[in-house]
């Protein structure tokens, strides 16, 4: 019987081997990667020789030698992110199991999510620091960053189940229990195992923006040193181990999933996700909208019982209820909520900035793309690393190239949304019945007409879905980086804030964006559900 | 009725050995096609060849995963073959599509979803930047039996109305060759017969040499004035068929003698072949 149990394992771990030594594009993967460190290279070499923010590859790789990789402080920075990830993950699948007892609860609790996802981690940090140790803050900031996205991915796989395979196995005489676990939870793990491959790099986000809080050692710890030393060769050498580390957990997680037979989906964004109701009542957004709305309530009824529980109410931590006194009651609330509202319009026309134009690329990457094939297999799955990337934790080197104004917080805002929107928009575009184009080619159409009259309706749609994700998601970048290196904006003035003692203020300046960003969320869904309704395209 | 069974890829071209293949309607001349596949290559389709007369009718029979379907795709310029030669109405398929020459309709009725009826009949003419006037549209509409659905989304018709509609789209160019991929296999039976009597109404309005991938015997003898059977992968034509029955046919001839001999002739041709190559 052992031998019987023990084979599949090994032919599955064997049949990956051999699946990636066969993999033809591996070779044009290398080569291209190979020659975009000779263009910088020479780029660094010639044009900016003489600025001093872009060293050569290869005066980085010596700088990483030299400093030993950063051995020590990146074992530190697993050492958060991993307790952080386990934390995270347990958190969001038992949640979403909440939705197999009831999928009403869907809703409600995917509004919950895009709280937690919309709430500027590098604002939660000073507070998290004083309330907890740091090692435990860290720990807390890397699982609120795995949360949503697990969530998401599990809530969409505890409904994948096709109905048809639900109706066969009741059929067959199996019991709720027996549903549950061969069918349901069965069809449930490539979602997930998605989840936990996408939120492995997202954990290490975490725990490097925690270490800009304070810390004796960690990847972020060591990169605020470089910055303050002016060693510019030293900050890139940092942020490439974190690339580097980050695409490893991410492909590490796939492979890992892949062995024990989940067969992640990881291909599609999970910005896709809720937006699965299937009912078809007129009356499904009202209802729609109240469950969301219950779910808010019973988030900020959560916010009020922590503040309570914890015994630091008053002073470091406020309630919503304060909140709202201090936007809208106290003497002096006028003043104060134009100053809030001043700061996150700011923010938002950085957030705004950085957004199009990280849409726009995206578009143009996604049409690209399509219009050569070829590219895409190569492409592709280094897009999917890269977007594993936690490209907020470079901050300061996007500061360090684009300088501390309007252009690296737009920047920074940018390569937040770029990522994830290339890969949704991509997807949207690809996901036209292959028949439909072929209909298209055979009345002799060309490529650039099937794109047009095919492609471009069916990625009409995700262009709402990815800006759903990504508009809260640049919102996040620019109070990050405002946050780190601008002089205004709300993230500057909550760092001001929190130099100040002014909690008041910086908790009304955290409801305001999150209040924005669910706003934007929820919004953009609903004009994503209009326009998918219009041209009828699931 | 002598129905002798070919030798695979051979005895077709011999009768005609003096006529101008660019005079033809269809014309295959030994086409193959291989696959790559993980371990080495797979043949799909060996040496295939296939005459017809413009404006005639041929079937294309065969079992599943026989290469029907990619003969039809070589022919719409969707695929190329590895070997052989393909002409349609004296044109090699990339020239027939760029001159919209073609009209395709699949078992999958790929209808844009957020179109109407009339613009989704209309969309060949967009491609290729045509104009008809508004009476020839509804003309079509009609003869496919649409009349009270040019406004209708295809969200809100059943299966068999879209095929209609994705046949009305073929025919919208005026295409000099007509290609139906089993364009009913997903129906159900009596509206599968019905369809058939009316495209066959509406085959004999329009002069299109047509090709028609199917795995239903019954229908392909229906329809076709040639029938050629192939055999299971890789595909090779093991029987051309001529059918002797006069048009319009009726649904009459469904239940006559003649037409049941014509088809269990056909269908032992298919499942004899389909055992001895099993034995092999």
């Amino acid at each position: 019987m052992t031998t019987t149990q023990a084979n599949p394992l090994k032919k599955a771990l064997w049949s990956r081997f051999t699946l990636t030594v066969k993999d033809k594009h591996w070779g044009s993967q290398a080569l291209l990667v190979v020659a975009i460190f000779l263009v910088w290279e020479i780029l660094a070499l010639t044009i900016f020789r003489h600025r001093f923010v872009l060293p050569t590859p290869v005066s980085i790789l010596s700088t990483a030698w030299q400093d030993h990789f950063y051995g020590s402080d990146l074992l530190t920075t697993l050492s958060e992110a991993g307790p952080g990830w386990l934390i995270g993950n347990g958190l969001a699948i038992l949640l979403a199991l909440a939705v197999l007892l009831s999928p009403k609860l869907e809703s409600s609790l995917l509004s919950f999510g895009v709280m937690t996802y919309a709430v500027p981690t590098v604002a939660l940090g000073p507070i998290l620091f004083i309330m907890q140790t740091p090692y435990d803050a860290k720990v807390t900031m890397s699982a609120l960053s795995v949360f949503f996205v697990t969530l998401i991915a599990s809530v969409a796989g505890l409904r994948a189940a096709s109905r048809t395979s639900l109706e066969m196995a009741s059929a067959f005489g199996a019991s709720k229990l027996q549903i549950l676990t061969k069918v349901r939870i069965r069809a449930s793990i490539p979602s997930i195992a998605g989840g936990l491959c996408i939120s492995a790099p997202a954990s290490i986000l975490g725990a490097v923006i925690g270490d800009y809080f304070g810390g004796q050692s960690g990847l972020g710890v060591v990169m605020l040193q470089a910055q303050e030393q002016l060693s510019v060769s030293r900050t890139w050498a940092i942020a490439l181990v974190t690339t580097v580390v980050s695409a490893a957990v991410y492909s590490f997680t796939l492979w890992m999933t892949k062995v024990f037979g989940a067969g992640p989906s990881v291909g599609t964004d999970f910005a896709s996700a809720g937006v699965l109701d299937e009912a078809k009542s007129r009356f499904v957004p009202i209802v729609k909208t109240t469950r969301v709305l219950f779910g808010l309530g019973l988030s900020l009824l959560a916010w009020d019982l922590i503040v309570h529980a914890s015994g630091l109410g008053g002073y470091f931590l406020k309630t919503p209820l304060d909140v709202w006194h201090y936007l809208f009651q106290s003497p002096a609330a006028a003043l104060d909520r134009q100053a809030v509202f001043s700061t996150v319009a700011t923010t938002l026309f950085h957030a705004g900035t950085g957004w199009a134009l990280g849409t726009l690329f995206a578009l143009i990457g996604a049409i690209l793309l399509i219009l050569f094939p070829q590219a895409n297999a190569t492409i592709m799955p280094l897009v999917l690393v890269v977007r594993s990337v936690p490209l907020i934790a470079m901050t300061p080197l996007i500061a360090l190239l684009f300088g501390r104004g309007l252009l690296g917080i737009t920047i920074i805002a940018a390569l937040v949304t770029v990522v994830p929107s290339l890969v949704t928009i991509s997807d949207g575009l690809r996901s036209a019945p292959r028949t439909a184009m072929d209909l298209v080619t055979s009345l002799g159409g060309n490529r650039i007409q099937t794109l047009l009259r095919v492609q471009s309706m069916y990625g009409m749609p995700a262009i709402f879905t990815a800006a759903k994700i990504s508009m809260p998601g640049a919102i996040l970048g620019a109070v990050l980086a405002e946050w780190m290196v601008s002089d205004s904006g709300v993230g500057h003035a909550m760092a001001y804030d929190v130099i100040g003692s002014n909690f008041s203020n910086l908790w009304a300046s955290i409801s305001v964006v999150v209040a924005l960003s669910l706003m934007l969320y929820f919004g953009v869904g609903a004009l994503e559900r209009g326009i998918r309704s219009r041209l009828a395209i699931t | 009725m002598n129905l002798d069974v070919a030798t695979p890829g051979n005895g077709v071209l011999d009768s005609s050995s003096q006529h101008d293949p660019l005079k033809d309607g269809l014309f295959l001349n030994s086409v193959s096609k291989l696959y790559k596949a993980r371990k080495g290559t797979v043949e799909a389709l060996s040496s295939v060849n296939i005459t017809s007369d413009r404006g005639s009718f041929t079937a294309l029979l065969g079992p599943s995963g026989c290469g029907k379907s990619t003969v039809l795709r070589m022919m719409a310029d969707l695929d190329t073959p590895t070997s052989g030669e393909i002409l349609v109405h004296g044109e090699h398929p990339r020239e027939a599509r760029l001159a919209h020459h073609l009209g395709v309709a699949f078992q999958e009725a790929a209808l844009l979803p957020w179109k109407t009826v009339e613009s989704n009949i209309c969309l060949p003419l967009e491609i290729a930047g045509q104009t008809v006037e508004k009476r020839v549209v509804h003309d079509l509409i009609d003869l496919v039996g649409l009349k009270n659905f040019a406004k209708a989304l295809p969200g809100e018709l059943s299966g068999g109305m879209r095929q209609r509609v994705a046949i009305a789209r073929a025919l919208i160019i005026d295409p000099h060759v007509l290609l139906l991929d089993e364009p009913f296999g997903a129906l159900d039976e009596m509206t599968r017969h019905r369809m058939n009597i009316e495209l066959q109404r509406i085959w004999g309005e329009r002069s299109a040499t047509t090709l028609l991938v199917t795995h239903s015997i019954g229908e392909a003898v229906f329809l076709a004035d040639d029938i050629y059977v192939l055999s299971a992968r890789p595909g090779r034509v093991i029987k051309h068929v001529k059918v002797p029955f006069e048009r319009p046919r009726s649904a009459e001839l469904l239940r006559s003698s003649e037409f049941h001999m014509l088809c269990d002739e056909l269908s032992q041709v298919l499942f004899s072949h389909d055992e001895t190559s099993a034995d092999e």
